[in-house]
């Protein structure tokens, strides 16, 4: 793309301006009907529309086609721009009293933020890796892997970490992390304490994910469902245990129904693929797909190396599933023992017993499903998640 | 058993030339890249006329060039055991020609000094055999090489003993199988590997058969106990798959290597591809993998350890790595050393050291990792001398300091003082820089029950204490079991140094300022104490600090499900 065929998003953006806008959500990732990424915020901009503000999301993104500048997506004005043009949203963004609101924003964008725009309001989202030492999902390569990326790796963190840093450090800027763990492990990777933040989790949808009492009955219909793009989800861990348990008197009393899809799926799944009680789909779920599939199983394994929040795991909570999860990473943040079976981290051993403990104690599932489903409703519900930010979004008018 | 026939890279050494035409052994001659078999009229084109793969001066499109030189070899020698200079221009051919087509390979030294490069440690840790041109260069070699270094028998043909396969380690009931990884480890006679030793040795008997343990090593180990393994460092050519080939990765690790070696030693850091090659041809399961330093490059073996056998890691450093105050590093180097020391601990469970100052140093973001402390200590299972024993035959009185020196707490004020003194000062291990004082009696290395009996005729052990104060060396445990009396000599507040924190009131031990005034002073009025009292010494055995580490490894090995109690009482309801 030339210099001169970027600049036509431009007017686009003007335009929507002269609309006053409540607020404006920059983003290198959002939701189409045709591409996935950034759904976390498509449901947040839905939810601020609901509760009546007016806004827009500029979608950057190094590769925009030219046709494909203005879009309307489930009502919400949506503007995509070249990276390269970022300069021009900012300097246009400074011209307007729309909050600005700024999720996994890339290091180009949170220096052009303070040297542009100093002293103005902002509200910056950071999800996970944007702040987070690539090194800390170690197991999610080899060893000759990490011979080879190590020296992108490092220049990826400097870079960030750079841009983080000046971030971290401006009080005008509202920095928010889905949850404390994540603002923890950032400060230390980044190198530099906080100033000015919030910890507000992802809005776990409650009436969506509506919550039925799971009965003992239920302890043997166990489903597995997750994304199998990297190691760190874990979904090794419970195939191992699985596969584990599959020698064991009773296990064909049991029912596994294992769905997902990413670059692991096969490998990963081809150690149980042969036995009887298990079914096996490698597909995408759409939320409703997510919502059908809880609800025809009692037990949900959510195994995990490494999440900022566990969102999955919330969305499995709040329909009232039995889950078995790892106490890693933030996921001690949004469960406890009585909401949830732990198992101990990485070990399909110790998850396999944690497993056969519940279907041998199905008296469990009603407590663990009438816990969990009030937990998250509490911590990750619309007043906790959405209105907090609605609530912040406010204070980031000038 | 197999025969072998050593084929000698000479570099033209007049020396080793005779020595192998003696034995009957075949010669490569090299004039720039081209090889001739003395002796006939055989040559060969190499692609280059050297190779050193740690530079990256290995470039995958002389692949073929190369297995054509192997092939050539192997076309006119029965079994070739290829025998190189550790500094030679073509040690990285024999390095690749075991590592990637299963050629073995021994060691020629003369009485040259030689360069200790990647290369080099890597061609004399895994040589089947070494030959020597100078016996005082070869005396010389063996006092200060880490290791043991067989000889090639003065034959045609040698014999290389095949190594017994070690059974598969398989998982057992109310067992935790454990994977103690030391570079160094068995029969060296470095002090770091009595640590692990002892562990491989005593981790059964001191949980009663809960926990059974695996080593593994790098350096040879005749005769080796049933339960360990020997897979040799073959240095840079462990990044070359079986025929040759290199991949992107293996480029990539050569060139980290290369720039980690500007920073800090590398030795091993190639060696955990050599372990990931054996163990992955083999169906093992460790609960627990200790992986334990110096040397620390392959620390990254912990990374391969979680995603084979999901097992829980424990990095043993011992002393510090990193932030180690003995190390000058310029900051580029610094922060070379503390990125990679940060990036082996995120694939650690928990980090071990042996003692708190060396914990405050370790580099770590890894806050799931905890650090523990697991002191050294004296080996209890060792026939040790009595410690009533009759000390020093004459009036005088016998120093000694056993063990490595450093510049940090440099040994030239004891030197001074003990030439004024009417006392003698025993050092074993390397040489004190004592300049011919003649009351500095250096003795070299000695095996460990040699090396007891000569330090239980000592009146007083000396150690030394930094300004930084974080180190508590064995040989001190050592002193203690022996029951000398100690001297420490110290740089900083001994109250603050990890050394008191470990002894306390310990009877018999002497803080004294690294002053050779001080040092005088002390000499002038120091009266021996025999400490024949068993309980001196008994709290700081091996067997005490490995009981701690058998507490953390079945914490970490143990794949129960234990319901709390949140759970458990709605149960009961």
């Amino acid at each position: 793309m030339t210099a001169q065929q970027v600049e036509f998003p431009l007017a686009v953006l003007d335009e929507y301006l002269a609309s006053s806008p409540d607020f404006v959500v920059l983003t290198p990732a959002y939701p189409r009907s045709w591409a996935t990424g950034g759904e976390f915020i498509r449901t947040r901009v839905l939810a601020y529309a609901a509760a009546g503000l007016n806004g827009f999301v500029v979608h950057y993104s190094p590769n925009v086609d030219a046709d494909d500048v203005r879009a309307v997506e489930s009502g919400i004005p949506l503007v995509r721009v070249p990276t390269q043009l970022l300069p021009a949203v900012v300097e246009a963004l400074g011209r307007t009293d729309a909050a600005i609101v700024c999720h996994s924003p890339v290091p180009e964008l949170q220096h052009l933020l303070l040297d542009e725009l100093p002293g103005r309001p902002v509200g910056a989202w950071f999800h996970g890796y944007e702040v987070r030492d690539t090194r800390r999902l170690h197991g999610n390569v080899s060893m000759g892997e990490a011979a080879q990326i190590r020296e992108a790796h490092t220049a990826v963190n400097a870079s960030r970490f750079e841009a983080a840093g000046r971030l971290f450090a401006n009080p005008h800027v509202t920095k928010v992390f889905v949850s404390d763990f994540q603002r923890r492990t950032s400060e230390t990777d980044v190198g530099t304490a906080v100033e000015n933040f919030e910890v507000i989790p992802n809005f776990i949808d409650g009436e969506f994910f509506a919550a039925r009492v799971r009965q003992p009955a239920e302890a043997n219909r166990i489903l597995l469902m997750r994304g199998f793009a990297q190691r760190n989800y874990g979904n090794d861990i419970a195939l191992q245990a699985i596969s584990h348990l599959s020698r064991r008197e009773g296990f064909a009393d049991l029912h596994f129904t294992i769905r997902g899809f990413g670059r692991l799926f096969d490998g990963e799944t081809a150690r149980v693929a042969a036995l009887p009680n298990v079914d096996i789909h490698r597909r995408y779920s759409s939320p409703a797909e997510m919502a059908i599939a809880h609800y025809e199983h009692g037990v949900f394994l959510c195994p995990s190396r490494y999440d900022t929040q566990g969102v999955m795991l919330g969305e499995a909570m709040a329909s009232g599933m039995a889950c078995i999860t790892n106490p890693v990473a933030a996921i001690p943040e949004f469960t406890d023992e009585a909401s949830v079976v732990f198992a101990k981290p990485d070990d399909p051993w110790a998850f396999a017993e944690a497993l056969w403990y519940l279907v041998h104690h199905p008296e469990l599932l009603p407590q663990l499903s009438t816990e969990a489903a009030r937990r998250v409703r509490e911590q990750c519900g619309h007043a906790n998640t959405i209105g907090r930010e609605i609530s912040l979004i406010e204070r980031l008018r000038p | 058993m197999t025969l072998y026939t050593p084929v000698v890279f000479s570099n033209q050494d007049p020396d080793i030339e005779r020595a192998a035409m003696a034995r009957g052994w075949r010669v490569v001659e090299q004039e720039s890249v081209m090889l001739r078999l003395i002796g006939t009229r055989e040559t060969m084109q190499m692609p280059t006329s050297h190779m050193n793969i740690q530079v990256g001066a290995f470039e995958p499109a002389h692949v073929p060039g190369w297995n054509a030189v192997i092939a050539w070899l192997r076309r006119h020698v029965a079994n070739p055991l290829l025998v190189m200079g550790p500094n030679h221009g073509l040690t990285d051919l024999a390095l690749w020609a075991h590592a990637a087509h299963g050629i073995p390979h021994g060691a020629w030294l003369t009485n040259q000094i030689v360069s200790l490069t990647s290369s080099a440690l890597a061609l004399l840790s895994s040589a089947s055999g070494v030959v020597f041109t100078d016996s005082k260069a070869e005396a010389t070699f063996r006092a200060s090489w880490p290791t043991p270094l067989p000889s090639f028998q003065d034959s045609p043909l040698v014999e290389l003993v095949d190594q017994p396969a070690v059974p598969p380690a398989l998982r057992t009931p109310g067992v935790t199988r454990v994977l103690l990884v030391g570079y160094y480890a068995g029969p060296s006679p470095t002090v770091g590997v009595q640590r692990i030793n002892y562990w491989f040795n005593n981790l059964a008997r001191l949980s009663e058969g809960r926990v059974q343990a695996d080593l593994v090593m790098a350096t040879a180990w005749p005769d080796a106990p049933e339960r360990a393994h020997v897979v040799p460092d073959m240095g840079p050519a462990e990044v070359f798959q079986p025929g040759g080939a290199i991949e992107p990765w293996g480029l990539a690790h050569v060139k980290n290597t290369d720039e980690a070696s500007k920073a800090y030693s590398v030795t091993g850091g190639y060696w955990p591809f050599a372990l990931q090659r054996y163990f992955d041809a083999r169906e093992d399961e460790y609960d627990v993998v200790i992986i334990s330093g110096n040397p620390f490059s392959y620390f990254e073996f912990a990374r391969y350890a979680k995603q084979r056998w999901y097992a829980a890691t424990i990095l043993d450093y011992r002393d510090p790595f990193s932030r180690s105050p003995r190390l000058e590093l310029t900051p580029e180097q610094l922060e070379r050393a503390t990125h990679d020391e940060a990036t082996w601990n995120f694939a650690a469970d928990m980090i071990t050291v042996v003692n708190s100052a060396c914990a405050e140093l370790v580099v770590s973001k890894n806050a799931q990792a905890e650090i523990e402390i697991i002191p050294n200590g004296w080996d209890d299972t060792s026939n040790l001398p009595g410690r009533n024993e009759e000390r020093a035959p004459h009036g005088q009185i016998r120093l000694t300091h056993a063990g490595q020196w450093y510049e940090i707490t440099h040994p030239a004020d004891l030197i001074e003082a003990v030439a004024a003194a009417d006392v003698t000062l025993h050092q074993f291990g390397p040489d004190l820089p004592s300049d011919g004082v003649p009351n500095v009696l250096n003795h070299g290395r000695r095996g460990r029950t040699q090396l007891y009996g000569e330090l239980a005729t000592m009146h007083c052990g000396v150690t030394f204490s930094s300004a930084q104060g974080f180190e508590t060396p064995t040989k001190v445990f050592d002193y203690l079991a022996l029951g000398l009396d100690i001297l420490v000599l110290h740089d900083g507040a001994p109250a603050d140094s990890a050394l008191h924190a470990l002894l306390g009131d310990t009877e018999g031990i002497h803080w004294v300022e690294n002053d050779v005034t001080k040092i005088t002073e002390f000499l002038s009025e120091y009266q021996p104490t025999a400490h024949t009292d068993p309980a001196r010494a008994e709290r700081f055995s091996r067997a005490a600090a490995t009981r701690k580490l058998i507490s953390h490894i079945e914490k970490l090995g143990d794949h129960s499900y234990f319901p709390p109690a949140a759970l458990t009482v709605n149960v009961a309801i």
